[in-house]
């Protein structure tokens, strides 16, 4: 009961859930893990390793990703990433290691719905009988689920009154409510993408992963997606970006992480990316040596 | 306390038959008011089962058929309805009301494809494929062995007018039951067809709804048993959701219509296969893939309106 008045409040404010549920524990505040304190890390990976049948796709992977900052991924295709965030998402587990998001347990994030995800475009299917309206409240089953009462067996269509606001407003965030009442399938590609990202912000999640989320968008699309992006980041939510665009990581990243198996290099762009990071990256490890055989052999 | 149970499933199963008892009654009142060429060959009692019985079955299978449409699934529906055989078979040798072989050993074999799926390197074709035939061949010996050929043949083509009340009350049950899992989960049951992995990043078990799909889907499957057969029930889990698919872009219209597609290719299936004294299911499955060809000709999504109405808008 406490627990849902202090969520309403939350509401009003605006603020990303999980915000107090990790602020509560005024006693771990000073306690740190790692580097950095608790209360600031939003996400953090400990000596995380995961396999499929094979050798592992991820091995000893460690990093933490404080509140409020944009990091991008960048690696080549088979780097990890997308095992990364299947784990986050909950469809992959561990060999080992340890994932916290917001202070909780991957599970427990999830059910808090701490977690948004905003999909590849080849991740979902177009033609899905579905508009605009309702992918967007697809974005608060998890709020109607931990709120909603007995409304949580009613069709979403029938949700409360808040959740529509919540749409409403996600959709007016990026531009998309005059569309609200079209199919998904008679969208374009920046469009997609930017509904997608209505329903990550209706979630009101802490944290955003978003997967390549500028593939095949255009200009306005862009630049659309980075101001909604900052916007989010000054409410204290934090973004897990995977891109191949370099230029844009570059640009708008607060961090970037560089990602072959495990970290090559994590910080400010201007830090990470230098020649030898970028050739260990695409080319594994002892990127030195490989190179100087190649230009001592032409 | 044993004792006490089974007073109350006889009680249960006594109220139930009468209620299914009044609900044909009501529902022969009702078409009688249809002109008497229609009506007239349902004045007799067991065409008035069948009737509500392929009606009740044609809205549910139209229900669920979405699901299997967009999920992918035809081939999923197709594989539990051959593997309920053999629990059809064991049923019949152990004197249990077929119901619930046939439900068990369909929800086993979507256990096992998962389990040889998510196990092995083998596929979930391959692995559909496996289960389902072998189930069918473990059917098919046990019924060569126990009973005769005639009961094998209801089981797979159907035996719609010989539908007695208890079947029509298990039948009704398990649509009401199907109908209200649809209802009550429907978004989660949306969500995972849609995008599984925001439905797993908001913390639903999606292993849960997975199985839970397929469950509801053997539910389908056996309630339609009697109406259409083993061999042509998965038509009836395919083509409403098909020809709905055509005609709208919104999951609930497509339900409805879905649903409008099954009892329409019920009653008017039934209805010609009793003036052309020919086999109802097949009758049943062959209007429902008319209504089809019509839709995939001149529905939204058909054939000759396809390239205006998909065309990206402006951004």
């Amino acid at each position: 009961m406490l627990q849902r008045v202090e969520r309403s409040r939350l509401k009003r404010r605006g603020e990303p859930r999980g915000y107090r549920a990790v602020r509560g524990r005024v006693g771990d505040t000073t306690e740190t893990v790692g580097l950095t304190p608790r209360s600031t890390v939003a996400v953090g990976v400990y000596g995380l390793s995961a396999a499929y049948d094979g050798p592992p796709v991820l091995e000893d992977v460690s990093f933490e990703l404080a509140r409020g900052e944009l990091v991008i991924i960048l690696g080549p295709n088979g780097a990890g990433k997308s095992t990364l965030f299947k784990i986050l998402t909950g469809l992959k587990t561990v060999s080992s290691g340890r994932v916290s998001v917001l202070g909780h347990s991957i599970g427990a994030a999830r059910a808090e719905g701490y977690i948004a995800y905003v999909p590849q475009e080849e991740h979902i299917d177009w033609q899905f009988p579905i508009s605009v309206w309702d992918v967007v409240l697809t974005g608060r089953y998890g709020l109607l689920r931990n709120e909603g009462g007995i409304k949580r067996f009613l069709p979403a269509r029938w949700a409360r009154r808040e959740d529509r606001e919540a749409v409403a407003a996600a959709l007016n965030a990026v531009a998309m409510y005059e569309y609200r009442d079209r199919p998904i399938g008679a969208l374009s590609g920046g469009q997609k993408k930017r509904v997608f990202l209505a329903r990550a912000l209706a979630q009101e999640a802490g944290v955003l992963l978003l997967d390549e989320p500028l593939a095949g968008v255009d200009r306005r699309s862009e630049d659309l997606i980075f101001d909604v992006l900052q916007r989010a980041k000054a409410e204290g939510r934090t973004l897990l970006m995977v891109t191949h665009d370099l230029q844009s990581a570059e640009e708008h990243g607060d961090r970037l992480l560089l990602l072959n198996r495990s970290v090559i290099a994590l910080g400010s762009p201007d830090e990470v990316l230098s020649h030898d990071n970028l050739l260990q990256m695409f080319h594994g490890a002892a990127p030195l040596r490989r190179h100087a055989q190649v230009s001592t052999q032409v | 306390m044993v004792g006490w149970i089974v007073r109350a499933a006889t009680g249960l199963y006594e109220v139930g038959i009468t209620a299914t008892e009044a609900l044909v009654r009501v529902f022969a009142a009702f078409v009688s008011l249809f002109p008497a060429v229609i009506s007239q060959p349902f004045q007799y009692a067991f065409m008035q089962r069948a009737l509500l019985t392929a009606l009740i079955v044609g809205a549910v299978c139209g229900v669920l058929s979405c699901y299997v449409v967009l999920k992918r699934w035809a081939l999923l529906g197709d594989a539990i309805s051959h593997a309920v055989l053999p629990g059809v078979a064991l049923a019949y040798l152990l004197n249990l009301p077929f119901f619930i072989g046939a439900f068990a050993s369909g929800a086993a074999s979507a256990v096992a494809i998962g389990a040889v799926e998510r196990h092995t390197r083998i596929k979930e074709d391959a692995a559909m494929g496996l289960v389902f035939t072998g189930a069918f061949a473990l059917g098919v010996v046990i019924i060569s062995r126990i009973a005769t050929s005639t009961h094998l043949m209801h089981v797979l083509f159907g035996n719609v007018l010989g539908v007695r009340l208890p079947m029509l009350m298990m039948t009704t049950a398990s649509g009401l039951l199907a109908l209200a899992c649809v209802f009550l989960f429907y978004k989660q049951l949306l969500l995972y067809c849609f995008d599984p992995v925001h439905a797993s990043a908001i913390g639903m078990n999606t292993g849960a709804i997975h199985y839970g799909l397929m469950l509801l889907l053997t539910l389908t499957i056996v309630a339609s048993l009697e109406t259409v057969g083993i061999i042509l029930v998965v038509a009836m889990l395919i083509t409403p959701g098909a020809t709905a698919y055509l005609i709208t872009n919104r999951l609930p219209r497509m339900m409805a219509i879905a649903a409008g597609v099954g009892t329409f290719s019920a009653a008017f299936g039934l209805y010609l296969s009793f003036r052309l004294n020919v086999a109802s299911g097949g009758t049943i499955v062959l209007v429902a893939l008319a209504l089809f060809v019509v839709a995939m000709i001149f529905a939204p999504y058909g054939v000759v309106r396809r390239g205006r109405a998909l065309r990206p808008a402006r951004p």
